[in-house]
Order: C-alpha cells, then structure tokens, then sequence
C-alpha cells in the first residue's frame, strides 16, 4: 500500500511537467510519429542508466551526452534540451519518491529548499562573474578529505566520530546547512551539480546517510523546471529521446531506489565516499581541461 | 510613422514578463495542493506517523507556494538581471521601436537590433499601460509603452493599426498581463 502511494505521488509529481505534453501534442506530433525505434530504444536506455546514477548522486548529463554521442541517433545540438526536458522527470520522481519513503523533518527540508531556490534565483548574477576553474579546483580538492573523513567515521577510525543518525538539524548547523545550500543552489547557475556537495555537507553535520537523499533531490527538482521552458519553447528538443529518456529515467531512478534504501548502512555510506570522490575527480578533470585550453 | 522610446528596467521587465500569479488557472491547482499539503503536514503530525508522511505534505506546500506564487517573477527577475549584467555591463538598457508601413525596427542603446516584418506579427494586444505586437503563442514580441510614444501617441497608434492592418487580429492581453 505505501509503496503504492509513493510511486503514484511520484507520478503525479513528475506529471507537472504539462509544458511538454502540450507541446508535443500541439506542435511536435509529426516527430513523434517520425520516430525510429532506434530512436525509441537510446532515449530509454540512456534515461535509465543516467538517471540510475543520478539516484546515486554521480549526475545524469555527463553519462547521458557520452551514451547519446555513441549511440548517434540525435542531433548534437538538441542535446541541452534533451537533457533538460526529459530529465524534469525523473528528478521530480526521485524527489518525491526519497521524501515519501526516507524519514526527515519536514522543517529542516522547508529550509533547505528554499535555500536552494534563493541561491539560484537571487545570487545568478553575483556567480556568473566568479572564475569558475578556482571553484572546480577548490571544489574538487576539497572533496577527497571530506570523502575520507566519512569513511573514517563510517569505519571508526580517527577523531572524527561516527556517521550521524539525525533526521533534520537544529540551530547552528541547520545555519551552517542553509547558508551552504545557497551556496550550492548559486553555483547550479555555472553549471555545477548539487548533489555531492549538499550531501557532503548533510553527511558532515551528522545527517543520516538515507536523510540526505530528499534533501538534495528536492533542492534540485525545485529549480530545474525553470531550464526546461525555455528549451520547450523554443522546440530544442528531440522528441523520442526525451519521452524515451522521461520514462526509462523514471524506471532508473525506481531501481537506484529500491536500492539505496535497502543498502545496509555501512555500504551506503561507502557508496557515498565512492560518489564524492567521482565527483572530485570530475571537477578536477574538467578544470585542467578547461585550463589546457585556455578558459579561465 | 510610430516612435516609441523606453528604458527597460528592472521594475518595467518584471511588470511585463511576470503575469498575476492569481488570474492563471493553474494557480488554483496549486491551492488545492496546498491545502492538501498543509492538511496532510498537521494530520500526520497529531496522528504521530512517521516524519516521511509529514514531509510529504511540507513537500507539497513548499512546491505549492513556490511554484504556484513565486516561480515566475523569481525567473523574470533572474533573467532581467542576467541580461543585464552579461549584455548591458550591469545598466539598464533602452528600447527603441519604430513602426512604419513596412516594418517595425527595434534599437537598443540606438544600435539597429532586430527587424520584424508585418507577417510574422500575429496578434495586436492591448494592456493597461502597453501594446504588444505578439510573434509567437508565448510570451513574445513587440512590446510598446503607452506613455512612452515620441513621434505619435497611444490612441493614434491604436487606429492606425486598425485601419492599416485589420489582417492582424486586435484585442485585450491575456487577463493575467492586463498590467
């Protein structure tokens, strides 16, 4: 029965995205009906594997543009699009899907979810003028230690204590958590993902391993609809990918699911360390790129 | 001919790109979530169930009040901004338009910016305070200031456009614009 409840609040979420289907049945029927199998099939594979590690924390439009160039089957420059849209989503299902089914207070997600809107609504403008290879450096150093930190907690090792139990925060950490996730909300606008950092940051303060996951799904499903208009608008978008990437995301993001919250927590925990480090490498990897060619 | 001469501020961007988050049908949508949200958030908290349940509602009202109230200006607001610091060198910026028999040309900061020709115009809109000539279904076109006509005036311009172009069709904006 709770089970499904969760997943029909998670359809009803992700229902939101009407943009889309008004857009296809108005303008977009011809593709549709256009459309290959081939097509068909990419789209769905790459939105359940994406959106499988996306669950995870690692990202989607990394793996989706590398699996969408191998596959060739979509024009690179409706890519963006495709990504945008049809990963709308399976983030909104994975948000409410992890809130429904991991416990975490109410208030404390309130907060920091408006922390996040508040970042990348109120501080696009102050981001855009910071150089952005200092923030990858200084991100992507920064997470080794904190990845390390937390398979000492979670091992027992060291000073550090062990892995947190709390399900919200309260006074001075809950400051700490907002301010942070303004932060990471802000930095969504130079295209940096929020996952690892919010979850490294909920980790640290002594948030439960499963608590995490409403906290940084919801910050990001909150604000990535707003891309996603502009991209239907303007019809820069590949029809079968993007219902193909929509509805194999969602089944990618049910087995990410099932997963995690099955995980016992010592190996969630491992899991976790494994994401942050992914993802320090991929900042580092993108900043020396970036530097080799000259972009500050 | 028309001339008509602004400086596109923040305010003035808001005012127009932003509808009355109240006069959208969908808003009401976002009511009832709401309401289903709060009564879910104090019903799972006297009943003592688990915190997922009432985090359900808070998601609710959150994504209700946000979505529902707040969504649209925040992105107006954002893009304004944006615009104005990637393009404009953080100041405001002014719009010039000048309807003529053959076509409308548009100037930012006196530069020539964009050409539009009389057949992609597909509506004539009127508001309290603006004209829009609308290019698309969306949000978009030619938007001039009543108060801001400097060869012409609002009045003038709404004739003129009744007599010389009765192929575009003319009427009042969309409620939620009528600003």
């Amino acid at each position: 029965m709770l089970l499904a409840l969760q997943i029909l609040f998670g359809v009803l979420a992700a229902g939101t995205g009407l943009g889309l289907i008004v857009d296809v049945a108005k303008n977009r029927m011809d593709d549709l009906r256009k459309a290959t199998g081939k097509q068909w099939a990419s789209g769905f594979t790459v939105g359940i594997i994406a959106n499988f590690l996306d669950t995870l924390g690692c990202g989607s439009f990394a793996p989706s543009t590398f699996m969408y160039k191998l596959f060739n089957q979509i024009d690179d420059i409706d890519i963006p699009g495709t990504l945008n849209v049809g990963d709308t989503f399976p983030v909104i299902f994975e948000a409410f899907i992890f809130t429904a089914s991991v416990d975490c207070e109410p208030m404390f997600l309130w907060i920091m979810y408006i922390c996040a809107a508040v970042g990348s609504f109120g501080f696009a403008t102050v981001v855009t003028k910071w150089p952005r290879n200092k923030i990858r450096y200084a991100l992507g150093f920064i997470m080794i230690p904190l990845a390390a930190i937390m398979l000492c907690k979670n091992t027992g090792v060291g000073p550090f204590g062990t892995v947190g139990t709390l399900t919200g925060l309260h006074g001075w950490k809950l400051i700490v958590a907002a301010g942070l996730n303004v932060l990471w909300g802000a930095l969504m606008d130079i295209g940096f993902g929020l996952y690892a950092p919010c979850m490294a940051t909920c980790l640290l303060l002594g948030v439960d391993g499963t608590a995490c996951f409403p906290v940084f799904m919801g910050s990001c499903a909150c604000l990535m609809p707003a891309c996603s208009i502009e991209f239907i608008k303007k019809h820069r978008y590949d029809v079968p990918h993007t219902i193909g990437n929509a509805l194999g995301g969602c089944i990618g993001v049910f087995i990410a699911w099932k997963l995690i919250t099955n995980l016992p927590m010592f190996w969630l925990i491992n899991l976790i360390c494994v994401v942050l480090l992914w993802t320090s490498y991929t900042l580092l990897s993108a900043a020396q790129k970036d530097k080799k060619a000259g972009i500050a | 001919m028309f001339v008509n001469e602004y400086v596109m501020t923040r305010r003035r961007y808001d005012k127009w790109a932003t509808p009355k988050f109240w006069k959208l049908p969908i808003f009401y949508v976002w009511c009832l979530i709401f309401i289903a949200g709060v009564f879910g958030w104090v019903y799972f908290e006297r009943v003592n169930a688990p915190t997922r349940w009432q985090s359900i509602g808070a998601f609710l009202t959150f994504v209700a009040v946000y979505r529902g109230v707040f969504f649209r200006w925040m992105h107006a607001d954002k893009t304004f901004r944006l615009t104005r610091a990637n393009y404009f060198n953080g100041k405001d910026w002014t719009c010039k338009t000048i309807v003529s028999d053959k076509r409308i040309s548009l100037y930012v900061n006196g530069k020539a910016n964009n050409k539009v020709e009389w057949k992609d115009i597909l509506r004539f809109e009127e508001a309290k305070s603006f004209f829009k000539l609308a290019t698309d279904e969306y949000n978009e076109g030619v938007m001039l200031d009543k108060s801001c006509f400097t060869e012409g005036d609002s009045d003038s311009f709404r004739q003129w456009m009744l007599d010389n172009h009765p192929e575009i069709k003319y009427g009042p904006v969309a409620p939620p614009f009528n600003k």
